[in-house]
């Protein structure tokens, strides 16, 4: 904390003492508005785990709901509040402040060497609109809670629960906000703050796919943004933007949503990717199979992202080219997906595997992603969405991506990194049980969905069919089964907390720059500025030369020279 | 407002056959078909939460009769929020959307009766807002057609009370023409010297 003294400066008092930052956090101050990443990236993973709790119960309720064909156990406006908010609170509750705003902050500093992020301030800030528009969402069910799905379409969304349907709006427009200050914090900080030396290719691969996420969010958040803005002038201030009677265009308003919220379903799944690029090559001890190919193919699904949010529209009156380019561009972007599940087979091909926690989890995204790829694929094809679109295929199919993909991802961080930020090690035996748990339960829940969408039950219905009744039920007791599999995994963490067994600095044996420091890492990270000896995934070569006689200091000393 | 011709889609309804009409199958404009007129057009009015389909010369109903093989045009029209057409055997879908007149075109091709379901969210009930749609020999349609022309038809015996100073002098005669022997070329002259009053 020396700062450089200026001439005219040389009278100035120094800096009392107990003004100095405190050798380690105390519990207290994770409630407080605190600049260190570490802290916002922990409180921002309590803060989304909290809702996804609560996005869960609202889960299982519907479910509940749907055991039988008839509405009879909630209020079908009730039941429309819960599917709204339920898809609200996952993605802009959890998964994106999870995966970015929680893995991100915690990690980005500490993969590249640097003390903190680029703007300490902002990211508090960031972090602290979250609360306020959780407050909100869940404030929102004294007025009977937003009832127009998480797309919110007018006219449905101007004549159903005004009240709700504001603070709705208000709270997307604060975590987008939160979300493109985070953004900047992380561009700047990745573009300006490296380790001297750490060339881009030396770069870890959740940075590269941070990087493209961060963009993403910067193009496509202010979109979002302007179509609620202009959502909330209809529904308050008597303008008719969306409002048929009054020459509005309720369509330009689906246009202005998917703009951001298709790109949206990259930021929920991007982080992940790279959380998957950290933890496959440590557990399977090999060098990740092509670097450049899953670095650069972040970035393909950054722009192509952009490009394909029409799919979403297919039904909704789209002339036939758009129909024919939006198909074409939408199938595009598994390619590089595609790229990014085979480097990482390739990477777990032959490897040492160590199937803990983390890998299981890992490989299980693996295996659900591939099946909510391809299902994404035959989404994206015209003539087949048209059948498809708006029914339970399509639940099955998001649910697949987001829960077998993004969830899983962020339960492998979790188990991963958990002994980096406490210290402790998770419990090995309750990790495995809540991985059987989560993966018999996301197949038993989201697998019949595709059937039932098949065969003609569209979804947001809290009565159907009844011809549709058996397949519900299978969906239902799978819902059961995720709901009790989050109770290993919250017993495992509060646990571990203060009693796991300590895990010292790297306790998986990984390269990447996070490890060389102390579990937890002091206040500013490194004692001091670490020097890059190795690059990111540089497992199971031998870097120890046959002597092996050197000190570590001698050692340092040389890659210094190298690195120069 | 613009028709959306995009919307055109056209398609077998009989998918376990996969036995498509010539030229009925695939998605997006079909340019040849564009200009020649539908054997049967039907007004489709969707609302919070129920269809209804009208038929040439008046005739309303609450489920959706077509004529086996015939082609199809269903002028759709969303009363209050967004709806969304969806046979799922007929594996076609078209959001009605308020503000914007949304045409779809299709020949069915089984006969049957298929549900209609729809698949947008439009609010509370939008789970329980389902139709049937009626695939049916063009005789069986007609005959079904006939019958219901005839129960919509306002018939003057039933009618319980009218106004007749809104009536002209032949309407208001009309029935009594029978009783009185004043056949049709009496009234039109008669209607004829008291407009010219």
């Amino acid at each position: 904390m020396t700062q450089t003294q200026l001439p005219g400066q040389a009278a100035a008092p120094v800096t009392a003492p107990e003004t100095a930052p405190p050798k380690a956090w105390k519990w207290y101050d994770y409630f407080t508005f605190n600049t260190d990443h570490k802290v916002i990236g922990i409180q921002y993973l309590v803060t989304s785990f909290i809702f996804y709790l609560i996005g869960g119960l609202m889960a299982v309720a519907m479910r509940a709901e749907l055991y039988s064909a008839d509405a009879d156990l909630l209020d079908p406006n009730l039941y429309n509040a819960f599917l709204t908010n339920h898809g609200t609170i996952m993605i802009f509750l959890w998964i994106v402040p999870a995966a970015i705003g929680g893995f991100g902050n915690y990690l980005i500093p500490l993969m590249i060497g640097a003390k903190d992020m680029a703007f300490p301030n902002l990211n508090a800030l960031a972090f602290w609109l979250n609360p306020p528009a959780g407050a909100l969402l869940l404030g929102s069910f004294f007025f009977g809670g937003s009832q127009s799905g998480w797309t919110a379409y007018p006219p449905l969304s101007l004549i159903t629960a005004n009240a709700a349907q504001s603070m709705w709006i208000l709270a997307i427009v604060l975590v987008g906000t939160s979300s493109i200050l985070g953004s900047v914090n992380f561009v700047v900080t990745l573009l300006k703050m490296r380790v001297p030396g750490m060339q881009w290719t030396q770069l870890p691969l959740f940075c590269w796919s941070m990087l493209a996420t961060s963009v993403l969010a910067l193009l496509s958040t202010p979109v979002l943004a302007a179509g609620l803005i202009l959502l909330l002038f209809d529904i308050n201030f008597g303008t008719g933007f969306f409002r048929p009677e009054m020459g509005g265009d309720v369509v330009i308003y689906q246009h202005l949503f998917w703009f951001y919220s298709h790109p949206a379903v990259y930021l929920m799944i991007l982080p992940i990717f790279g959380i998957m690029s950290e933890v496959i090559p440590v557990h399977a001890r090999k060098p990740i199979f092509g670097y450049k190919a899953i670095a650069y193919s972040s970035l393909a699904i950054c722009c192509v992202g952009l490009f394909v949010w029409v799919h979403h529209m297919f039904t909704s009156g789209t002339p036939p080219w758009m129909r024919m380019f939006f198909t074409v561009s939408t199938l595009i972007v598994a390619v590089p997906t595609g790229v990014k599940i085979f480097s990482w087979i390739a990477t777990l091909w032959g490897g040492k595997l160590r199937l803990n926690s983390a890998m299981l989890f890992a490989i299980g995204l693996l295996s659900m992603f591939v099946i909510g790829g391809i299902t994404g694929v035959t989404l994206g094809t015209a003539p087949f969405d048209i059948h498809v679109h708006d029914t339970y295929y399509v639940v099955g199919h998001f649910h697949y991506v987001l829960f077998g993909g993004s969830v899983f991802g962020i339960y492998a961080g979790i188990y991963h990194w958990f002994p980096k930020m406490t210290g402790r090690m998770l419990n090995e035996t309750w990790g495995r049980i809540h991985f059987a748990l989560t993966f018999i339960g996301t197949h038993l829940t989201f697998l019949p969905m595709h059937e039932l969408g098949l065969q003609g039950m569209p979804r947001r219905v809290a009565m159907y069919d009844p011809q549709f009744e058996f397949v519900n039920q299978i969906c239902t007791f799978g819902s059961i089964l995720l709901g009790i599999s989050v109770i290993p995994l919250f017993i495992n963490v509060i646990w571990s907390w203060s009693q796991g067994p300590l895990a010292g600095r790297n306790p998986w044996r990984a390269l990447t720059l996070e490890w060389q420091t102390t579990s937890p890492p002091s206040i500013e990270n490194f004692e001091e500025t670490p020097v890059l000896w190795t690059g990111p995934y540089e497992y199971g070569i031998d870097l120890l030369s046959a002597d092996g006689n050197k000190s570590v200091q001698e050692l340092l000393g040389e890659v210094s020279v190298e690195a120069q | 407002m613009p028709t959306i011709t995009g919307a055109e889609i056209e398609m077998a309804a009989a998918p376990s056959e996969a036995a498509p009409v010539e030229n009925h199958y695939g998605v997006g404009a079909a340019p040849t078909r564009e200009t020649t007129p539908p054997d049967l057009a039907v007004d489709v009015a969707a609302m919070q939460f129920a269809w209804i389909f009208t038929y040439p010369d008046e005739v309303v109903a609450g489920e959706l009769h077509v004529p086996l093989g015939k082609d199809v045009l269903l002028n759709l029209n969303a009363q209050d929020v967004i709806h969304s057409f969806w046979v799922p055997q007929f594996r076609l879908k078209q959001d009605v959307i308020p503000g914007q007149a949304t045409q779809l075109r299709f020949v069915a091709t089984k006969a049957g009766t298929y549900p209609l379901v729809c698949a947008e969210l439009c609010g509370g009930y939008h789970g329980a807002m389902r139709a049937e749609v009626i695939v049916q020999p063009e005789a069986e349609f007609e005959a079904w057609l006939a019958e219901n022309r005839l129960a919509s038809q306002p018939a003057v015996t039933e009618t319980i009370a009218v106004n007749p100073a809104e009536l002209t002098p032949a309407d208001f005669l009309a029935p009594y023409a029978q009783t009185f022997g004043v056949d049709g070329g009496a009234l039109a002259s008669l209607d004829s010297q008291f407009s010219q009053k």
